[in-house]
């Protein structure tokens, strides 16, 4: 179990947010692009935890949508396990390839169809993917998967709306497993649960990944569920990824001030009288970013050199204070 | 699987029960039986249904059949006037038609129209809209923009100008039969609009919604993910738009034929009673316009009261 599944090369996106064209004839203006996703790589392992952090608006979710194939990128590659995402030549091997990729998304309320029963939703996979033949056997298997995830083979005769929050989050992750999915996109799927039951789900999903090697892109605000799951985390501002390293590393020793002040605004008891770096300012409109370093305008180390050029990540930075620090005179 | 699995909801897992004690215990039937006027309102549309239904073996004769009226039988009041004549109950007009007789295949010819021209202009509109809202841009614009059009135009006048198109196609082979066929088409074009709007707005809604992205996931192409899964999403509207517009397509029906674009004198709607006894009411022959007048006013009233109930108990903010 060892080995790159995922591979993501320069990763972008850009939406048109322009006003309609008749509009834009009458009343003057430009067209406006959003770039929701600016140049964006990373790996993942077999079997690994990759998560992705960041404020509401830097394109975590965008990124979760154009890895599983939901969304086209503007440009860039996503590769999984030697197929190519984008590649139309691929496009057979594709087709074989979404069987083992999964989603589990944020609200459950709405990712459960209200009309199917949960049985019809689990074994919606099995048969979109004709994976097992004859009614009583399709039936055997959703009860075993109901079981998997700690419901009752009996729940799946019930309507969604009968279920909590979290019972609909383990329906959703049966419905992942019901294709026998290695690859499992996780878009931010507590934090529309209750705190108390964040845990359970979180815990399922970490045994569910130990029972059957799973692989999580996991995407996340919050630092701490982040801190519970993954073994290597990516920091998102504005479209980029600012900080990449291993979980324990990041927290222990973060070096770009955005994740500095991150993980210094998650409250902590350890953290009680130690000097914090505060929150200051809010992200940027990304239809007009910032100027060179899209994180300058709230950065307390920023420079000219920050104001001027995007830095590039290097070891795992994008930041011009960490990479080249003789430059840094602070203007 | 420590901590992780919650241990099984402490629950009687019964047997799913029988969807018709699924329906019983629905809220939209705690708030049929809660409104009395609704329940008459559905008892009387009922009624009508069952009286179209069955009326060949209800009335005295088929009004429709030549050889069946007699002429010495014309202009006979209603049973309970002096000058009425069994078996002719609401009184005959000047041809020697059965007034009652000639309602009951009326109102068959009404609903009749009625349904099919909603099931109809439903099936078209909601094909336009589920297309136009899913895949957006361009076809949505094309389809929007026609139905913008269509929407300045009354309804009445889209169909008169369908059956007068269709009338000039047609001329001489214009028998009874094709006469509905047109009347059913131009009513479903004239009101596919609404539906097409509705569910377009609901589609752009449900689209967006992660249980579809989770059919994209798997593979699903465009028309099963449509059809399984946004449409049954979209339905509660669509059969609150249905009832009223049934109301309306009888009405437009019953319209055209007052108007003489409609059904023939030989095989007549509700709405051509109307044109019949319209004008016989002056001469005093008042029951050959009231009776039809009324029951058709009684159907439409009821549907739409039914509408009407139907709107509230599927939309409770709307109260």
């Amino acid at each position: 179990m060892s080995g790159t599944l995922i591979e993501v090369r320069n990763l972008r996106r850009v939406f048109d947010v322009s006003k309609p064209w008749l509009n834009r004839v009458i009343e003057g203006g430009h067209p406006e692009f959003l770039k929701a996703v600016d140049g964006v790589s990373f790996d993942i392992k077999r079997g690994e935890t990759f998560a992705l952090v960041g404020e509401s608006g830097s394109g975590k979710t965008t990124v979760a949508r154009m890895v599983v194939g939901l969304l086209p990128p503007s440009s860039g590659e996503v590769v999984i396990d030697g197929v190519s995402m984008t590649d139309p030549r691929q496009g057979q091997a594709r087709r074989r390839l979404r069987r083992r990729i999964q989603m589990v998304f944020q609200d459950p309320y709405a990712s459960l169809n209200p009309r199917y029963r949960v049985a019809a939703i689990v074994a919606e996979p099995i048969r979109a993917f004709d994976l097992i033949q004859g009614e009583r056997d399709i039936k055997a298997r959703v009860g075993e998967l109901l079981s998997l995830v700690g419901l009752h083979p009996d729940d799946g005769q019930k309507f969604p709306h009968e279920f909590s929050g979290g019972q609909r989050q383990r329906i959703a992750i049966a419905r992942a497993l019901a294709s026998e999915a290695e690859f499992i996109v996780c878009d931010e799927p507590t934090s529309a649960l209750d705190v108390s039951v964040q845990a359970q789900i979180l815990n399922l999903m970490r045994d569910l990944q130990d029972k059957f090697g799973l692989t999580y892109l996991f995407i996340s605000h919050n630092l701490a569920v982040v801190r519970h799951m993954a073994s290597r985390i990516g920091v998102m501002y504005l479209g980029r990824i600012v900080e990449i390293a291993e979980g324990r590393k990041l927290f222990e020793n973060p070096r770009m001030p955005y994740t500095r002040m991150l993980l210094g605004a998650v409250p902590d008891l350890a953290m009680s009288g130690r000097q914090r770096i505060p929150v200051k300012g809010e992200i940027p409109n990304p239809i007009d970013p910032p100027r060179g370093c899209s994180f300058n305008p709230r950065c307390p180390l920023a420079f000219d050199l920050c104001r001027e050029k995007t830095p590039e990540l290097i070891d795992g930075v994008a930041c011009h204070a960490v990479n080249s620090p003789a430059a840094a005179v602070p203007a | 699987m420590s901590d992780a699995v919650v241990p099984h909801r402490p629950q009687d897992h019964q047997p799913a029960a029988g969807w018709f004690k699924r329906a019983l215990d629905s809220d939209i039937f705690y708030s049929f039986r809660r409104s009395r006027l609704t329940m008459v309102a559905a008892a009387i549309t009922l009624l009508f249904f069952l009286l179209a239904i069955f009326a060949s073996w209800l009335a005295v004769q088929n009004p429709f059949d030549p050889a069946q009226l007699q002429l010495i039988n014309s202009r006979i009041a209603p049973l309970w006037t002096a000058d009425g004549q069994s078996p002719f109950l609401l009184g005959t007009d000047e041809q020697g038609r059965d007034v009652l007789s000639a309602i009951l295949f009326g109102l068959r010819i009404s609903l009749a129209v009625g349904l099919a021209g909603v099931i109809f202009a439903g099936a078209l509109g909601i094909a336009l809209g589920l297309v136009a809202g899913y895949f957006g841009g361009a076809v949505d614009s094309v389809i929007m923009r026609i139905a913008d059009v269509q929407l300045t135009f009354p309804a009445i006048l889209i169909a008169l100008l369908v059956n007068g198109v269709a009338k000039s196609l047609l001329g001489n082979r214009l028998d009874e039969m094709n006469t509905l066929g047109v009347l059913i088409v131009a009513i479903g074009l004239s009101f596919w609009v609404q539906y097409a709007r509705t569910v377009r707005g609901s589609v752009m809604v449900e689209k967006n919604k992660d249980y579809v992205a989770a059919a994209q996931l798997i593979g699903l192409p465009a028309p099963k993910i449509l059809l399984r899964h946004v449409l049954p999403n979209t339905m509660g509207p669509i059969l609150v738009i249905a009832t009223i517009n049934l109301a309306l397509a009888i009405i437009t029906e019953a319209t055209l034929s007052f108007l003489g674009a409609g059904m023939p004198d030989t095989m007549p709607s509700l709405g051509t009673l109307i044109r019949i006894g319209n004008n016989y009411l002056f001469a005093g022959e008042w029951w050959i316009v009231a009776f039809p007048g009324i029951a058709l006013a009684g159907l439409i009233l009821s549907i739409n009261l039914l509408g009407d109930w139907l709107r509230d108990a599927l939309n409770p903010k709307l109260r």
